[in-house]
């Protein structure tokens, strides 16, 4: 379909530019449009009529604007209603409301009247940037809550089937029921609808959007995004009393760079926050292979949340969205977002 | 250094960092996995790594350690440091 300015004919589709968005009708004649509501100019802001089914003439549609008429290909002209009927179809229903700027608009009258499916180019480049906006989330949970009542990879039921640590176990399948709330609440996706594939790390991705795992100490995290996305969890709680000061700065001088060690204090959270970092930044990437002091934990690709005792849970997550990165507490029902910790940017 | 040797020894670092899990670790073999087995997570790992280089007196080539995924493997590796 082309659009070029013209004289309309009865039958057929016509728009005009109005800002960065079009106005639709179809010409039933002797000037006259059908279009679903009146142009959105401040002159009609207080018509009753405004978002009706209604005919005008077509200064009235036009508002001085050029008007341009569809031309169809081939194609189109086959499938099109007889434009005699599409006239017809277009005044049946003059003073229909109902109007919806996204989803039932002057573009989805206009088509069904010519071709007699709903369709509107506006509304789906609205969900096309609303499906590509930058997603980073990331949930939280006690694994506890969780039991394995829905289906999973085959290759990873094994995985979990043949697993004898019960706390590992318990989180795994925690995980991936996190996964499923993750895959409705980020992405609107039935979680039955995705295909999983492992990836070259180990990990897990699927069709629809990345993903990454992690669990600590009785708690699971899963994070979604659309980009490759890697988190880590660990808890202050687990590690203190395990690691004396003396294996602290030891790691530190192990797994850290020179810069890092100035950047981060030197305590359990401090060495933890850099720890998840490199982790979650391994994650997300596709390297085979983990080393500690190459991966560079001092990026703005990764964000660090250090929650509140007792367990003091620490989850960073990397990501190119990283800016965009939501933390979110679950139950196994309910979803809220955690708001009382704001990310820890180094 | 035997490999029986060097498993007890590991077993003795193992309890030293945590001994919620005696029992597993004291039933533990050279085919456990140190994840799906025994419960271990990335810091468990640098733990086990940092003081079996202060028990040993050896150094791992890589911290990180992600390719050991079974007791054996790590006995393989402390094995071929110590010759």
């Amino acid at each position: 379909m082309k659009w070029l300015p013209g004289d309309p004919t009865p039958g057929d589709m016509v728009r005009v530019q109005i800002g960065s968005i079009f106005h639709y009708g179809v010409c039933t004649g002797d000037g006259r449009i059908v279009a679903f509501g009146l142009p959105p100019v401040p002159a009609y802001a207080k018509s009753p009529d405004r978002f009706l089914v209604t005919e005008t003439d077509m200064d009235v549609f036009s508002t001085g604007r050029i008007p341009e008429i569809a031309v169809l290909d081939r194609a189109e002209r086959k499938k099109r209603i007889p434009p005699e009927e599409t006239v017809r179809l277009a005044r049946a229903r003059l003073g229909e409301d109902g109007y919806h700027m996204i989803r039932n608009n002057c573009e989805h009258f206009a088509y069904e009247c010519v071709f007699g499916e709903r369709k509107s180019l506006q509304e789906e480049a609205v969900f096309r940037m609303w499906n590509t906006r930058p997603v980073l989330n990331v949930y939280l949970a006690e694994a506890d809550r969780f039991s394995l009542d829905f289906p999973l990879p085959e290759e990873r039921k094994r995985e979990i089937d043949a697993c004898s640590d019960r706390s590992v176990k318990q989180a795994r399948i925690a995980n991936w029921a996190l996964l499923r709330l993750a895959a409705k609440h980020g992405f609107s996706q039935d979680p039955d609808e995705l295909v999983f594939t492992r990836r070259k790390n180990g990990g897990w991705t699927c069709n629809r959007f990345s993903i990454s795992f992690s669990h600590a100490d009785g708690l699971c995290c899963a994070a979604v995004s659309n980009a490759p996305v890697g988190v880590d969890l660990e808890t202050a709680a687990d590690i203190t009393g395990r690691f004396g000061a003396d294996k602290l700065e030891k790691l530190r001088a192990r797994c850290f760079t020179k810069t890092e060690r100035e950047a981060y204090p030197e305590t359990v959270e401090g060495f933890l926050s850099c720890w998840t970092r490199k982790e979650a930044i391994f994650k997300a990437s596709d390297k085979r292979a983990f080393s500690p002091v190459k991966t560079n934990s001092l990026t703005d690709r990764a964000v660090t949340f250090t929650l509140l005792a007792p367990r003091t849970p620490i989850v960073s997550v990397c990501s190119e969205h990283a800016a965009f990165s939501r933390l979110f507490r679950t139950d196994g029902t309910a979803i809220e977002p955690i708001l009382t910790n704001e990310p820890v940017h180094f | 250094m035997s490999r029986t040797e060097i498993i007890e020894k590991l077993k003795e670092i193992l309890l030293a960092a945590d001994d919620r899990n005696r029992d597993k670790v004291a039933a533990c073999t050279e085919e456990s996995r140190l994840v799906a087995d025994l419960g271990f997570s990335s810091v468990s790992m640098l733990y086990m790594v940092i003081a079996i280089e202060e028990e040993m007196n050896i150094r791992f080539d890589n911290v990180g350690a992600s390719d050991f995924q079974t007791l054996g493997d790590v006995v393989s590796y402390i094995e071929a440091k110590l010759k």
